[in-house]
């Protein structure tokens, strides 16, 4: 009896814990998002992410696995894998060049109507699992203004397994064991980042959702979350 | 990225990977029922790569080689390439400014 008292405390707690996170009751995503709703894109354009960590291969990494998050949520991406050669081409391939200047350019060669940009700030095996700190920006090509910002902190746990079986998945993970077959945890890390980083974004023209989720409460905009 | 990626790939992770986009583009999911964004054009980048053919027909399997209707790799993959830039282009139309340059620079080939 008494344990079963203390489980419904526990439970109470932990989601009480679980919506302090996840959930921001008092702003809607109208609000938190307006300039989004605002600008309304369309075309991103995904830059190579900033890497503040000590792991050198987070960069390459990060990079594959941003897009397919931002598709499902109803957004033209151009592709990754297209734009990168263009990029290294033009000596661009470096986010820190373009961060504080003129986005202008993105809109004129790549129909680029906002820039995401990505900065790993950590990235690292800690414990049974790893860490990792990762904060997204998403700038318009019009105003050069920040349209969309959020920022992740989560531990995946990794005594469970959690990888995708879909065909999405199979690419991305095709795309890492091309840099370090080693590091798919790290990919399986970064993945998640992502999912919780967009999963707040206002919905794109592609979803059946858009221009009709403003008054959904929107999430914190910076989360600590521990996955498995 | 794509060129690197393409240099540093197994054949057999290329074949892999080619059969993986043929399945995305024939096997759409999601309430549109058609390919993600981007996927056509970057399943015809592969395709347009000159060493893609002779990597495919010297070591995709049998049952890989059966994903695909005809076997002249060298003239079909490049004639697909560029059907699948085109399907690019008219399921998702804003994608014409980056994708049209590269459509004519194939032609042009």
């Amino acid at each position: 009896m008494k344990t079963s008292k203390y489980l419904v405390l526990l439970f109470a707690v932990s989601t009480m814990l679980f919506h302090s996170c996840t959930s921001y009751q008092s702003v809607t995503r109208g609000e938190q998002y307006a300039k989004m709703y605002e600008a309304k894109p369309l075309v991103f354009l995904v830059m190579p992410p900033i890497n503040n960590s000590t792991n050198v291969d987070a960069k390459d990494l990060l990079y594959t696995s941003i897009s397919k998050p931002l598709i499902e949520k109803g957004y033209y991406v151009l592709s990754p894998m297209l734009t990168m050669d263009v990029l290294k081409n033009e000596s661009a391939y470096d986010a820190e060049l373009f961060v504080n200047g003129s986005l202008g350019t993105f809109k004129q060669y790549f129909g680029a109507d906002a820039v995401v940009f990505s900065e790993i700030n950590s990235w690292t095996k800690k414990g049974f699992g790893i860490e990792t700190n990762i904060h997204f920006f998403i700038k318009s090509t019009y105003t050069n203004e920040i349209i969309f910002e959020r920022s992740c902190d989560l531990y995946l746990d990794l005594s469970v397994n959690s990888g995708s079986s879909s065909g999405w998945g199979a690419l991305i993970s095709l795309a890492a064991s091309v840099a370090n077959t080693a590091l798919t945890e790290h990919i399986q890390a970064a993945r998640m980042a992502n999912e919780y980083i967009i999963r707040d974004i206002p919905r794109g023209k592609y979803s059946p959702e858009y221009l009709q989720d403003q008054g959904i409460s929107a999430e914190q905009q910076n989360i600590k979350v521990t996955v498995k | 990225m794509a060129y690197g990626m393409y240099k540093h790939q197994s054949p057999e992770a290329l074949c892999d990977m080619l059969c993986v986009y043929e399945d995305m583009i024939q096997h759409p999911t999601g309430e549109r029922q058609v390919p993600p964004p981007g996927i056509c054009a970057e399943y015809a980048y592969y395709l347009s790569m000159p060493e893609t053919a002779q990597i495919f027909a010297t070591t995709a399997k049998k049952s890989q080689k059966s994903v695909f209707a005809r076997n002249d790799y060298a003239s079909f993959f490049p004639e697909y390439a560029k059907q699948l830039f085109e399907k690019e282009l008219t399921l998702y139309p804003e994608s014409a400014v980056f994708i049209k340059p590269i459509i004519t620079k194939l032609t042009q080939q």
